[in-house]
Formats: C-alpha cells, sequence, structure tokens
C-alpha cells in the first residue's frame, strides 16, 4: 500500500549535516497497524513527517515514498493539499495542536467541508457518527478544546484524522502524556478503527498490544521489522533487546551508553559502540539480513548465514 | 519517620472561584525510615498534591504531617525551612524546574547555598555520584538532554543528604532505557544514604518492582495495594 525505498531525511545545520533519517525502507501492508518503535531523537517522526511532506524547508529529502502508484516526494503541492487528510490522514503528537477558538467538531468537520465540498450540517452529521464510534458524547461538540481532559483531546484528534476516511492514517505519539488506564481506552479505540494505520511510539507496552508489525528505529535508521508476536517474544537485533530488557516487567537494565549524535555518528553499526556482542565487521556498514519474514540490519546475523551456508 | 493524619486539601476552581473541588478526603499515610513507598493514581487523582503536601509546598486545609515527632503544620516558616535539609522533592520535569538563566553547577549548589553551608567538594562529590561529568557542570540546562537533567535535579534534591524524598514522577519524561539507568541511580543513592522515598508513578509494574509497598489515590482516599 505504501513503501518507503532507500529514504533519506537529511538536515543542514549550523553544525553540520544531521541525518534523521538515513537508508530507511519498510513496505505497509492493507489493513495492518504497523509501530514505528525508538527513542526520542532516533528520526521516527521525521520519518512520519516525511511521508506526508510536512518537513520544513531546510530539510533535504532523498529516495522514494510510493503510495497507490504515485511517488509523494514528486507530487506538486496542489496534489498534496489533496491527498492529506483525504488519503493519509494525520494525527498530531501534542494534544495542544487542536485550535483554542474554534469547536472541536468544526475543527473534526473541516476535512470533510474543504475536501468534498459538503455542506456544514451533512459534515456535521458525520462527525457525530465518529464521535459515537470514539465514545465521545455528540453534544461535545460545540465545546472547545480547554474544556476537554487529555485523554478526551487525544480522541478529538482521532477523530479529525478519521472524519474524511483516509485509508492510511499516521499516528505520532498518540500515547504521550497519558497515563495507563488512558492508554487502555486508546488501545481499544485503535483496535476498532479498520484500516491501516502507521503509529509512532516510544511506548513498548502499547505497541505490544496493538500492532502486527513493528519497526525499531535507531539514530535514523531501521534496524529491525518483525511481527509484534515475534518481536516482543524473540528480538533479533542487540538494541531490540537492550530495549525490551529495560522495561522494568523484563528487569530494568539499561543500555549502556548514550545514543551518538546524528551529526558525526559512528561509520558502520550506529549501536557498535553500546552493544555487547560487537564484532570487528561491525565498523563496516551492516547488511540488511532478511530472515522469514523478519529483516535485520546487523553483522551478527551474516555470520550466522555464512556458517549455516558451510555447513 | 513520616507520618501525615487526616489531610484535607480543596481547590476552588472556576471562575469566580465558585466550584470546589476536594483532593485528598482524610488522608492517612506513614512511610518508615529506609523504605520506598510507590503512589499510584490516575492522572488528576491528588498524587502530586499529596507528595507535596508532605513536604509542607502546599499547606493543607486540616489534618497533620508529623516528621521525626514535629508536626510541620505548627511550624513558622524559617522553622520549616531548617527542616527542608532533610526533606526534598525531585520533581516530574526537570527542564521547568531548573533555572535556565544558570549553569548546572550553580543550581546544584544552591540548596547548600541558603543554608550556608556552601562546599565546592560537596558538589562535585554529589555530581560524579549521579554520573554527571565534570564539564556538564559548567553546562545550562538547555545544552543537557532530558536524561542528563534529570541528574542534575536529582544531585540538587540528594545534595544536603535528606531523609525523606518525594520523587514526583522522576522518569515519566523520559526514554526507556534512560528510565532504566535513573532508576537504578536512585535505587543505588537510597541504599547508600538510607533514604526514604515517595515514589509518585502511574507505572504499576514500575511501582511493584521498585517499592516496599504501595499506595493507590483514588477520588481523594489512599489505600494500600499488594
Amino acid at each position: 500500500m505504501l513503501r518507503v525505498e532507500n529514504l533519506k531525511v537529511h538536515f543542514k545545520t549550523e553544525l553540520g549535516i544531521v541525518k534523521a533519517v538515513d537508508r530507511v525502507s519498510f513496505d505497509l501492508r492493507e489493513g495492518e497497524k504497523f509501530t514505528l518503535i525508538g527513542e526520542s531523537g532516533s528520526g521516527k517522526s521525521v520519518l512520519a513527517q516525511a511521508i506526508l511532506r510536512l518537513l520544513p524547508e531546510n530539510a533535504i529529502v532523498a529516495g522514494k515514498i510510493i503510495f497507490k502508484n504515485r511517488n509523494i516526494l514528486e507530487l506538486s503541492e496542489r496534489e498534496m493539499r489533496k491527498l492529506r487528510g483525504k488519503e493519509i490522514a494525520w494525527i498530531p503528537q501534542s494534544q495542544n495542536s487542536l485550535n483554542p477558538v474554534l469547536s472541536v467538531g468544526f475543527q473534526c468537520a473541516e476535512p470533510l467541508i474543504e475536501h468534498f465540498k459538503v455542506s456544514k450540517r451533512r459534515a456535521f452529521s458525520r462527525v457525530f457518527k465518529i464521535f459515537k464510534f470514539l465514545g465521545i458524547e455528540s453534544k461535545k461538540a460545540k465545546n472547545y478544546p480547554h474544556q476537554f481532559s487529555g485523554g478526551m483531546k487525544q480522541r478529538v484528534l482521532v477523530a479529525m484524522g478519521l472524519s474524511a476516511e483516509p485509508e492510511l492514517l499516521i499516528a505520532d505519539e498518540p500515547t504521550k502524556g497519558l497515563d495507563a488506564n488512558k492508554i487502555g481506552q486508546i488501545i481499544k479505540i485503535f483496535k476498532k478503527i479498520n484500516k491501516t494505520m502507521l503509529i509512532i511510539t516510544h511506548d513498548l507496552r502499547f505497541a505490544d498490544k496493538l500492532s502486527d508489525r513493528v519497526a525499531v528505529m535507531y539514530c535514523g535508521e531501521v534496524v529491525e521489522i518483525s511481527p509484534a508476536k515475534d518481536f516482543f517474544s524473540s528480538p533479533l537485533h542487540p538494541y531490540s533487546k537492550g530495549l525490551l530488557d529495560s522495561l522494568p516487567s523484563r528487569g530494568l537494565k539499561p543500555i549502556k551508553g548514550f545514543q551518538p549524535s546524528m551529526i558525526d555518528s559512528p561509520k558502520g553499526c550506529k549501536f557498535r559502540e553500546r552493544c555487547e556482542h560487537s564484532i570487528e565487521a561491525c565498523k563496516k556498514t551492516p547488511p540488511v539480513i532478511t530472515l522469514n519474514d523478519r529483516l535485520v540490519r546487523c553483522w551478527l546475523y551474516a555470520k550466522r548465514r555464512e556458517i549455516e551456508k558451510n555447513v | 519517620m513520616l507520618k501525615g493524619e487526616k489531610l484535607k486539601k480543596t481547590f476552588k476552581t472556576g471562575i469566580l472561584r465558585s466550584k470546589t473541588i476536594s483532593v485528598l478526603n482524610d488522608v492517612d499515610i506513614e512511610i518508615r525510615e529506609g523504605e520506598t513507598v510507590a503512589l499510584i493514581g490516575e492522572s488528576g487523582s491528588g498524587k502530586t498534591t499529596l507528595g507535596r503536601v508532605l513536604l509542607m509546598l502546599i499547606k493543607p486545609d486540616s489534618g497533620r504531617v508529623i516528621f521525626e515527632g514535629t508536626d510541620l503544620t505548627k511550624l513558622k516558616r524559617k522553622e520549616l525551612k531548617k527542616l527542608r535539609l532533610k526533606m526534598q522533592l525531585i520533581p516530574q520535569n526537570p527542564e521547568d524546574a531548573l533555572n535556565p538563566r544558570w549553569k548546572v553547577y550553580d543550581s546544584i549548589a544552591e540548596p547548600l547555598k541558603i543554608h550556608g553551608m556552601y562546599e565546592h567538594e560537596r558538589v562535585v562529590e554529589i555530581a560524579k555520584k549521579v554520573g554527571l561529568k565534570r564539564e556538564q557542570l559548567s553546562r545550562y540546562p538547555w545544552q543537557l538532554s532530558g536524561g542528563e537533567l534529570q541528574r542534575v535535579v536529582i544531585a540538587r534534591a540528594l545534595i544536603v543528604k535528606p531523609k525523606f524524598v518525594v520523587c514526583d514522577e522522576p522518569t515519566s519524561m523520559l526514554d526507556l532505557s534512560t528510565q532504566a539507568t535513573i532508576i537504578r541511580l536512585l535505587m543505588k543513592l537510597q541504599k547508600e544514604m538510607n533514604t526514604s522515598y515517595l515514589f509518585i508513578t502511574h507505572d504499576f509494574e514500575l511501582a511493584e518492582l521498585i517499592a516496599d509497598r504501595i499506595l493507590e489515590i483514588n477520588s481523594g482516599k489512599v489505600k494500600s495495594k499488594n
């Protein structure tokens, strides 16, 4: 449905070139919930913004993003406007993304009025349906964002994303700032939504309960893509393992060291200096290894495969 | 060591301050020496308010806070200030808790300066303990990452060797791996200094892992949870 090929997003800054997204490839399958996991500063939000072309002007973008046989990166701004909200919708990270001086109902109806040129009345009746689906009372539609709690605002943002019936929904950190209870509600809502979704999060427990497949980003690169079930039971990449082990339920073991800067990140494997298994080969750029339906960017598996071949 | 008895706190909200919200309703709580008590609850349930009331950063409407035999609610400001050497807060959001115009060193040294016991060696020693590098001390908050800032506020709270510390969701803004590092650090320092922690969090799994006891706050009441 959506295919990202060798995508690079670099930013020119005074200090040098920031490689926020580097050589990223993956594909989204129809109807799946695909989660992008990574720590802050790993480039996951930038990647999502690149798909909707919402990046600031100093971004240098290369590669391909194919959506329904069109390369998004080659579309004109006018075509992009038609696509945003209608075909690919964005659920922004911050609940402050709501306009404080417009009623939430109108903000959810706006994409419909904009894209389908329907009357305000018809747009609102559709919004009420979505509100009902998400568990928001329809009389709340004329309320303003400040009258809502964090969890309710998050639902309004989801309603806004859903209103024009997009084929793909991108949700950026939908659980940020919410407590365990509210996260549970968001999981329920997301499970009910029968659409292809790209979810960006650093909340592993949330990803575990929700996703079909998981991609792990580290320092601008995708280091592993696995079905969620396999990922949480047996992660492949050493970084994935480290992340999972730092969960309280798995021993609260931190990964040593720090994420390197994206300006002069280490050559070869970027996780090398923090990795327990690092070998001589890790100084060279690691290959992407395919294991059944899983992908991992790590030398360990290349070596293992060679050994298997020789046997 | 620390006891809260029949604590009540209400806030007035709305235009004209006409609505009253009861946040704490006859809360009894006890924290013994050297133990970690986790306080869990939904957002808006009053976790932070209770933590601050126990430190007398917010005055309760009624009830008593007894710390090592003294009733804190009866103390004057000056007397309370002296006791601040023994009780400290690690705030939720270190970015907001540090003065942006001060170097990290000055923020860490501030509690000592306030109490007229400033020693350069103590600042360096605590910075080392929390894992801050020497050169980071002369930086400004915006030059440090979230995890590093969290170390700074931990250093500032622990520099006076307090007996009781309220940790108000100290890791909720951090990445998973950094979260594990900071919690390990807090646990290590607790052993060294024999401090009691009231650990406020909404992460039940985390509470289970680190706490001796878990308390849950819900509609103004505190109940113990196994």
